[in-house]
């Protein structure tokens, strides 16, 4: 059954790619980022959006609205990565980070269910963790920090969204073969390699399968779990 | 934008919602109607949804985008949404 996804940070990355692979399967996708599109598909619809500013997210889904939008799954992909040691790390720095992977999510998810609701029983948010929460990876605590909180609000939004009809789950994901492994040095890369159970980059298709599972009808009783990628355990 | 103006937009979302709010048909609906708290005619989860109702009715019938997010909104005694008198003001705080 041909779904419409609604999924964030498609100019580049995982996001990017998980819009392909859906886009080629027959699904129709709306995305956004900063800056123009950069996919040419008639089943593919783009928003400009700084999801950095409470502001600009009101007026994407203000847009939404006008726009007469659906959608049955959101992916909350977007974010950004930070390495660095808490003594070197500016306050700013921590509340950029906190601001743009978790609280935008926070915004994009309610707005996002305002619209799912309405849709009947069958809405799903997927939220993309990181596998760097079960690792404990120094140098990376406030990246961490921000998507165990990602992680904590997806299990406690449980009972909050199932009266909706709504599922919400997250994927731990390991270190990629795209995206923002390019900032990854490689001396971490390959520590964190050493930890996963699988000594390999992840690729999309390990995201999208998990995606593909969680979209399943049946999948409609599963809720707050976080799927670690990769052989790491929660 | 005025205070008749939403108060009506108000009292007709929920006219035109009370299965999903779990309102009986034969309830009257009027400007002093306890909504929330002390006998209250909605739950706290007919409360969100009336609130997103409201807040896309606003939008629809207005032109206007409006959020009626609030810290309070569940609070039994200083909820803004206790009756539609105090909704109707809140989102008239709101707009302005």
């Amino acid at each position: 059954m041909k779904k419409k996804f609604f999924i964030t940070g498609t100019s580049r990355g995982i996001g990017h790619s998980l819009a392909i692979d859906y886009l080629a399967a027959g699904h129709s996708v709306i995305g956004c980022s900063r800056s123009e599109s950069t996919i040419n598909d008639p089943n593919y619809c783009h928003y400009i959006v700084d999801l950095s500013s409470e502001e600009s997210i009101r007026t994407l889904f203000f847009k939404m609205r006008e726009d007469d939008v659906v959608f049955d799954v959101l992916v909350n992909n977007a974010g950004s990565a930070f390495m660095n040691h808490i003594l070197l790390t500016p306050p700013k720095d921590v509340e950029k980070i906190m601001n743009i992977n978790f609280v935008s999510l926070f915004h994009i998810t309610k707005e996002s269910v305002k619209i799912m609701r309405a849709n009947g029983e069958s809405g799903r948010i997927i939220n993309l963790v990181s596998i760097a929460s079960s690792l404990n990876i120094e140098g990376e605590s406030v990246y961490i920090a921000s998507k165990s909180a990602v992680s904590a609000f997806t299990r406690s939004m449980v009972r909050e969204l199932s009266p909706f009809g709504i599922t919400i789950n997250a994927i731990g994901v390991p270190l990629m073969n795209i995206g923002l492994v390019e900032k990854v040095p490689l001396h971490l890369k390959e520590t964190i390699l050493s930890k996963q159970g699988f000594k390999r980059f992840g690729e999309t298709k390990d995201i999208s399968n998990v995606i593909s599972f969680l979209m399943k009808e049946e999948s409609s009783y599963i809720s707050g779990q976080i799927i670690n990628l990769a052989g790491v355990p929660i | 934008m005025n205070y008749e103006s939403i108060s009506q937009v108000i009292i007709n979302t929920i006219a035109e919602h009370k299965e999903l709010l779990g309102i009986e048909d034969s309830q009257d609906i009027t400007p002093s109607t306890r909504l929330y708290g002390e006998n209250g005619v909605l739950d706290s989860l007919s409360l969100v949804h009336l609130i997103v109702e409201i807040e896309r009715a606003i939008n629809l019938e207005l032109k206007i985008e409006v959020s009626l997010s609030d810290s309070k909104a569940f609070s039994q005694e200083r909820s803004p949404f206790r009756t539609i008198d105090s909704l109707t003001s809140f989102a008239l705080t709101r707009l302005s």
